[in-house]
Protein backbone atom coordinates (compact mmCIF):
# COMPACT_ATOMS: atom_id res chain seq x y z
CA UNK A 1 0.00 0.00 0.00
CA UNK A 2 1.75 3.30 -0.78
CA UNK A 3 2.61 5.75 2.05
CA UNK A 4 0.02 8.42 1.24
CA UNK A 5 -0.37 11.72 3.82
CA UNK A 6 -1.67 11.75 6.99
CA UNK A 7 -5.25 12.87 7.11
CA UNK A 8 -5.07 14.68 10.90
CA UNK A 9 -3.83 17.85 9.66
CA UNK A 10 -6.97 18.34 7.06
CA UNK A 11 -9.28 17.07 9.76
CA UNK A 12 -8.15 19.30 12.07
CA UNK A 13 -8.96 21.78 10.01
CA UNK A 14 -12.04 20.61 9.01
CA UNK A 15 -12.72 20.67 13.37
CA UNK A 16 -11.02 23.58 14.16
CA UNK A 17 -10.33 26.16 11.25
CA UNK A 18 -14.03 26.43 9.83
CA UNK A 19 -15.76 26.11 13.58
CA UNK A 20 -14.67 29.75 14.08
CA UNK A 21 -17.24 30.92 11.46
CA UNK A 22 -20.34 30.67 13.20
CA UNK A 23 -20.97 33.77 15.26
CA UNK A 24 -22.70 32.13 18.34
CA UNK A 25 -21.75 29.51 20.74
CA UNK A 26 -24.16 27.45 19.84
CA UNK A 27 -23.71 27.84 16.21
CA UNK A 28 -19.72 27.14 16.46
CA UNK A 29 -20.51 24.25 18.80
CA UNK A 30 -22.68 23.09 15.83
CA UNK A 31 -20.43 23.80 13.47
CA UNK A 32 -17.73 21.43 15.25
CA UNK A 33 -19.89 18.82 15.75
CA UNK A 34 -20.97 19.20 11.67
CA UNK A 35 -16.94 19.30 10.85
CA UNK A 36 -16.39 16.02 12.93
CA UNK A 37 -19.43 14.40 11.68
CA UNK A 38 -18.03 15.06 8.08
CA UNK A 39 -14.48 13.94 9.25
CA UNK A 40 -16.29 10.52 10.74
CA UNK A 41 -18.43 10.13 7.56
CA UNK A 42 -15.25 10.43 5.31
CA UNK A 43 -13.02 7.78 7.15
CA UNK A 44 -15.87 5.88 7.76
CA UNK A 45 -17.38 5.31 4.21
CA UNK A 46 -14.69 3.29 2.77
CA UNK A 47 -14.53 0.82 6.39
CA UNK A 48 -16.63 -2.17 5.34
CA UNK A 49 -14.76 -2.59 2.01
CA UNK A 50 -11.24 -2.44 3.55
CA UNK A 51 -12.77 -5.02 6.37
CA UNK A 52 -14.11 -7.13 3.37
CA UNK A 53 -10.46 -7.63 1.84
CA UNK A 54 -11.51 -5.24 -1.07
CA UNK A 55 -8.51 -3.00 -0.62
CA UNK A 56 -5.32 -4.80 -2.33
CA UNK A 57 -2.43 -5.41 0.67
CA UNK A 58 -4.73 -5.06 3.63
CA UNK A 59 -6.15 -7.73 5.54
CA UNK A 60 -7.65 -7.52 9.23
CA UNK A 61 -7.89 -10.22 11.52
CA UNK A 62 -10.76 -11.11 13.66
CA UNK A 63 -9.46 -9.09 16.47
CA UNK A 64 -8.71 -6.26 14.32
CA UNK A 65 -12.27 -5.81 13.00
CA UNK A 66 -13.49 -5.86 16.67
CA UNK A 67 -11.18 -3.18 17.39
CA UNK A 68 -12.56 -1.24 14.70
CA UNK A 69 -15.82 -1.69 15.47
CA UNK A 70 -15.92 -1.24 19.19
CA UNK A 71 -13.80 2.44 18.31
CA UNK A 72 -16.34 3.16 15.53
CA UNK A 73 -19.42 2.71 17.67
CA UNK A 74 -18.21 4.34 21.03
CA UNK A 75 -17.25 7.49 18.45
CA UNK A 76 -20.91 7.28 17.11
CA UNK A 77 -22.52 6.91 20.11
CA UNK A 78 -21.09 10.57 21.16
CA UNK A 79 -22.43 11.85 17.69
CA UNK A 80 -25.83 10.02 17.91
CA UNK A 81 -26.10 12.09 22.04
CA UNK A 82 -25.00 15.40 20.24
CA UNK A 83 -27.45 14.89 17.62
CA UNK A 84 -30.04 14.17 19.68
CA UNK A 85 -29.28 17.41 21.89
CA UNK A 86 -29.37 19.54 18.57
CA UNK A 87 -32.39 17.97 17.02
CA UNK A 88 -34.18 17.98 20.79
CA UNK A 89 -33.58 21.96 20.60
CA UNK A 90 -31.21 21.31 23.75
CA UNK A 91 -27.54 23.41 24.30
CA UNK A 92 -24.39 21.43 23.81
CA UNK A 93 -21.63 21.80 26.24
CA UNK A 94 -18.06 22.85 25.02
CA UNK A 95 -17.00 19.17 27.21
CA UNK A 96 -19.17 17.27 25.34
CA UNK A 97 -17.74 18.50 22.13
CA UNK A 98 -14.35 18.26 23.36
CA UNK A 99 -14.67 14.73 24.20
CA UNK A 100 -15.82 14.10 20.58
CA UNK A 101 -12.81 15.68 19.14
CA UNK A 102 -10.27 13.92 21.28
CA UNK A 103 -12.15 10.44 20.31
CA UNK A 104 -12.28 11.12 17.03
CA UNK A 105 -8.82 11.99 16.75
CA UNK A 106 -7.97 8.61 18.41
CA UNK A 107 -10.70 6.89 15.98
CA UNK A 108 -8.37 8.39 13.25
CA UNK A 109 -5.53 7.06 14.71
CA UNK A 110 -6.58 3.92 15.47
CA UNK A 111 -7.78 3.30 11.86
CA UNK A 112 -4.64 4.66 10.01
CA UNK A 113 -2.21 2.17 12.62
CA UNK A 114 -5.29 -0.71 12.42
CA UNK A 115 -4.54 -0.29 8.32
CA UNK A 116 -0.78 -0.27 9.03
CA UNK A 117 -1.32 -3.95 10.79
CA UNK A 118 -0.61 -2.49 14.54
CA UNK A 119 -2.83 -2.04 17.35
CA UNK A 120 -2.77 1.15 18.41
CA UNK A 121 -3.61 2.22 22.18
CA UNK A 122 -5.78 4.56 20.98
CA UNK A 123 -8.32 2.05 19.73
CA UNK A 124 -8.48 1.01 22.64
CA UNK A 125 -10.23 3.64 24.62
CA UNK A 126 -12.55 5.21 22.70
CA UNK A 127 -15.77 2.40 23.66
CA UNK A 128 -16.00 3.39 27.15
CA UNK A 129 -16.35 6.81 26.59
CA UNK A 130 -19.79 8.62 27.51
CA UNK A 131 -20.96 11.75 26.52
CA UNK A 132 -22.90 14.75 28.91
CA UNK A 133 -24.93 17.05 27.31
CA UNK A 134 -26.91 19.34 29.14
CA UNK A 135 -30.89 19.84 28.98
CA UNK A 136 -31.13 23.53 28.79
CA UNK A 137 -34.03 24.34 25.75
CA UNK A 138 -33.73 27.30 23.62
CA UNK A 139 -30.92 28.63 21.14
CA UNK B 1 -3.67 38.45 -3.25
CA UNK B 2 -0.11 38.26 -1.67
CA UNK B 3 2.37 35.54 -1.47
CA UNK B 4 1.66 34.56 2.05
CA UNK B 5 -1.94 34.24 0.62
CA UNK B 6 -1.56 31.93 -2.47
CA UNK B 7 0.86 29.85 -0.57
CA UNK B 8 -1.88 29.11 2.10
CA UNK B 9 -4.32 28.79 -0.69
CA UNK B 10 -2.04 26.46 -2.49
CA UNK B 11 -1.53 24.50 0.77
CA UNK B 12 -5.36 23.83 1.71
CA UNK B 13 -6.04 23.18 -2.14
CA UNK B 14 -2.81 20.30 -1.77
CA UNK B 15 -4.31 18.91 1.29
CA UNK B 16 -8.07 18.50 -0.04
CA UNK B 17 -6.56 16.94 -3.13
CA UNK B 18 -4.37 14.30 -0.75
CA UNK B 19 -7.74 13.65 1.07
CA UNK B 20 -9.68 12.78 -2.22
CA UNK B 21 -6.70 10.70 -3.10
CA UNK B 22 -6.66 8.27 -0.29
CA UNK B 23 -10.68 8.49 0.19
CA UNK B 24 -12.04 8.97 -3.10
CA UNK B 25 -14.07 11.42 -4.62
CA UNK B 26 -17.23 10.85 -2.43
CA UNK B 27 -14.86 12.36 0.21
CA UNK B 28 -14.70 16.09 -2.07
CA UNK B 29 -18.62 16.08 -2.08
CA UNK B 30 -18.81 16.20 2.23
CA UNK B 31 -15.75 18.42 2.62
CA UNK B 32 -17.35 21.21 -0.05
CA UNK B 33 -20.72 20.75 1.72
CA UNK B 34 -18.55 21.44 5.19
CA UNK B 35 -17.00 24.20 3.94
CA UNK B 36 -20.17 25.46 2.58
CA UNK B 37 -21.78 25.12 5.74
CA UNK B 38 -19.46 28.36 7.38
CA UNK B 39 -21.23 30.42 4.87
CA UNK B 40 -23.83 31.27 7.51
CA UNK B 41 -22.86 33.08 10.66
CA UNK B 42 -24.97 30.79 12.47
CA UNK B 43 -23.45 27.50 11.61
CA UNK B 44 -25.18 24.40 9.96
CA UNK B 45 -29.13 24.15 9.91
CA UNK B 46 -30.74 21.66 11.90
CA UNK B 47 -31.46 19.81 8.50
CA UNK B 48 -27.52 20.10 7.79
CA UNK B 49 -26.70 18.19 10.63
CA UNK B 50 -29.26 15.44 10.42
CA UNK B 51 -28.21 14.98 6.93
CA UNK B 52 -24.90 14.39 8.09
CA UNK B 53 -25.68 12.41 11.09
CA UNK B 54 -27.61 9.95 9.22
CA UNK B 55 -24.47 9.27 6.72
CA UNK B 56 -22.60 8.72 9.92
CA UNK B 57 -25.16 6.55 11.30
CA UNK B 58 -25.26 3.87 7.92
CA UNK B 59 -21.77 3.86 7.77
CA UNK B 60 -21.39 2.83 11.23
CA UNK B 61 -24.15 -0.17 10.71
CA UNK B 62 -22.40 -0.92 7.73
CA UNK B 63 -18.80 -1.22 9.91
CA UNK B 64 -20.78 -3.45 12.63
CA UNK B 65 -22.14 -5.90 10.23
CA UNK B 66 -18.91 -6.39 8.36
Amino acid sequence: MPNRPNLRPVILVLACGLAACASSPQGKLRQSVYDIDSAYHVIAAPMPDVMAGRLPGVTLTAAEKTLVKSASQGVFDEIASLETSIAGGSSITATAVSALEADFASFETCWTGVKAGQQPPACAGIATTTTTTTTTAGN
Amino acid sequence: MDVTEIGAIASAASAVLALIEKYGPEAWATIKEAVETTKSTTGPTLAEIEAIYTRCKADNAAIQAS
